[in-house]
């Protein structure tokens, strides 16, 4: 009953921003402002729609069996719970995990290493990806083009039933854009609409303590690159954010996640390595002295005596926020995509 | 001069009508043309498959005072032949222009035309314009494979792969890169990959940007 409640209630609130301002009508009160420019793509509802209808089409992938969806499923908060790699065309496997998509909004860099600096920009990284989509997105406005669903689609939200490679990369976009998760009971705390139990309250305290300076609430992200301490996996052999900038400092450092949503989200970390949060929790606590690169935030450990860990684990199960996860406007377009491939 | 007379012939620049600004790039001093190999004059065989760049803010001036706004950035495919700018103010003494798209469009986000990811001058695992695209093989290089792919890229330090240049015009207003030139520039012989921002990629942008010279 509560969850219709809430469904029904967000389902609301999608539809009233539709045309609005994105930061008007649905920046929560407690967030910052977003890095998204929304001037230069405003949202609009039909824009949306087309970018959800892209979001779930598997005619994005070369041989048409692999969509964003694939490797970023509603239920998991678009993350990708079946695999630590996330795989894609083919089955072959990629080197990372995919990550949550939420409150992208607020993003300025993207990807495990920040290799893409724009969301617009995104999309064409799986696209190309030999390993996860395997075409282009020329190949991709072609295919579209000459779909009998996507011009009339173009036409409602562009204004033309032309497609180019910008209004694909748009549209995309502002379907990322309204994947807003605000709805937990840590927001409903914030928004003085709940309270923390004893135990939720005492973890929240070893959470700013041990873990905000990196997981800064409200989005649970710094949105900057570290190294927490996790041994370099000789597998895979990946070097994060010095790939990138080829700045030696950089080495091992990844982007910090938001913790919103891990009761969805696992497994954890770049390459998936954790299936659970105790996992989690025993690196932070116990294996963490053992490396000599991470951050210096962490070089003493955190001794966690008592109940601390029990407390935090019940503290980051109030950032779940099951009303994004079953949004049913988040969710596969049936209404486009059913009937027309 | 025959070669400079099938130069203007090629692009269609005609001396009498409107004032145009032309860009065209050679391969063994003649208009190149994708796909077909040609010896120069050292006996080098060289053949050029792709050849496309950004100009960016191109920009007449009289007595250093802009006549015209900086242009928005102009993708030139050189196998389609000669870049041709044809609105250049009778007034104008000096050009300016450079080869590369800059950080603040960089970072906008997406957009079309010209800047459109389509036309595949956007690097795709890593956000980011490719400035310039020269795909070629040539007998200079001493190995089996004997090909150069060169994307240059990269738009903040220490790895800024933008470069301006300026000249003052001549009547002809003719300008051409010299493929020959930037092939055999020294980068090119400890490496004949390059396709990320790294410290070879803005010593190739150098290399590049001093291959585009006027015709006189
Ligand atoms: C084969 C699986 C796969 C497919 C298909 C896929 N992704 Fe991803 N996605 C990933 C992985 C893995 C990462 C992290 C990659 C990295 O960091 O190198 C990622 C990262 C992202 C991110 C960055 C999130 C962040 O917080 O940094 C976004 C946004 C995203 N994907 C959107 C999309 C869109 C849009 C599509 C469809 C066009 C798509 N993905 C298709 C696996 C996939
Ligand atoms: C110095 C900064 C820093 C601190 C402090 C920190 N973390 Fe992290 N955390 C990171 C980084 C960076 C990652 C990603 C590492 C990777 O994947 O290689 C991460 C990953 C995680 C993940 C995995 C999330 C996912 O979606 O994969 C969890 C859970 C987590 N941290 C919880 C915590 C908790 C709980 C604390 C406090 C005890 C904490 N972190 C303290 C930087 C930090």
């Amino acid at each position: 009953m509560r969850i219709a409640a809430g469904l029904f209630l967000l389902s609301m609130v999608m539809i009233s921003w539709i045309g609005l301002q994105f930061d008007e009508v649905y920046s929560p009160p407690h967030f910052p402002k977003p890095a998204y420019q929304f001037e230069e793509n405003p949202l609009t509802r039909d824009g949306i729609q087309l970018g959800r209808a892209l979001f779930y089409d598997n005619l994005l992938s070369a041989n048409n069996m692999v969509s964003c969806a694939s490797c970023h499923s509603v239920y998991n908060a678009f993350a990708h719970t079946d695999h630590a790699l996330s795989h894609g065309i083919e089955d072959r496997i990629g080197k990372r995990n995919a990550p949550a998509l939420i409150n992208l909004a607020w993003q300025k860099r993207f990807m495990w290493d920040g290799a893409i600096h724009h969301l617009d920009m995104q999309a064409l990284a799986p696209i190309s990806h030999r390993d996860e989509m395997g075409s282009s997105i020329a190949e991709v406005t072609q295919k579209l083009q000459a779909s009998k669903v996507y011009p009339p689609l173009f036409e409602a939200a562009w204004g033309s039933p032309e497609v180019t490679g910008e209004r694909v990369l748009k549209s995309l976009s502002q379907f990322m854009l309204t994947l807003v998760s605000a709805g937990s009971k840590y927001d409903r705390v914030k928004l003085h609409q709940a309270q923390f139990t004893e135990q939720e309250a005492r973890g929240y305290e070893v959470f700013k303590a041990h873990c905000n300076s990196c997981h800064t609430e409200p989005l649970f992200t710094s949105n900057e690159f570290k190294n927490n301490g996790l041994p370099v996996n000789q597998a895979l052999n990946d070097m994060g954010r010095y790939g990138i900038t080829q700045n030696i400092d950089d080495s091992l450092c990844f982007k910090v996640p938001t913790l919103r949503n891990l009761k969805y989200t696992y497994p954890y970390m770049h390459d998936g390595r954790f299936e659970t949060l105790s996992e989690v929790l025993r690196h932070y606590t116990r294996n963490l002295r053992n490396t000599a690169k991470q951050d210096a935030q962490l070089s003493q450990g955190f001794p966690m005596g008592g109940n601390a860990k029990v407390d935090l684990t019940a503290f980051l199960l109030t950032l779940s926020d099951s009303a994004f996860v079953f949004n049913p406007n988040l969710a596969f377009p049936r209404e486009i995509l059913l009937n027309n491939h | 001069m025959k070669h400079w007379i099938f130069f203007l012939v090629l692009f269609g620049n005609s001396l009498m009508a409107q004032k145009s600004f032309i860009l065209g790039a050679t391969l063994g001093n003649e208009p190149v043309q994708c796909g077909k190999w040609v010896v120069n004059k050292q006996n080098d065989s060289l053949q050029v498959n792709r050849c496309a760049m950004y100009l960016s803010n191109l920009q007449f001036f009289e007595n250093g005072k802009p006549l015209t706004a900086p242009e928005k950035p102009i993708l030139i495919n050189f196998c389609n032949g000669a870049f041709e700018f044809k609105q250049v103010p009778q007034n104008a003494d000096s050009v300016t222009f450079s080869v590369g798209i800059d950080s603040l469009i960089q970072t906008a986000g997406a957009m079309g035309g010209d800047l459109d990811p389509v036309n595949g001058m956007y690097w795709t695992w890593q956000s980011g314009y490719i400035h310039v695209k020269v795909e070629a093989q040539t007998s200079l290089l001493a190995s089996e494979l004997h090909s150069i792919v060169c994307h240059l890229g990269g738009y903040s330090a220490p790895f800024n792969t933008n470069r301006m240049k300026g000249f003052k015009l001549n009547d002809k207003m003719l300008y051409r890169l010299n493929l020959d030139q930037f092939l055999a520039a020294e980068s090119f012989t400890t490496v004949r990959k390059i396709m990320s921002p790294s410290l070879l990629a803005t010593k190739l942008s150098d290399a590049f940007i001093d291959s585009i010279s006027p015709v006189r």
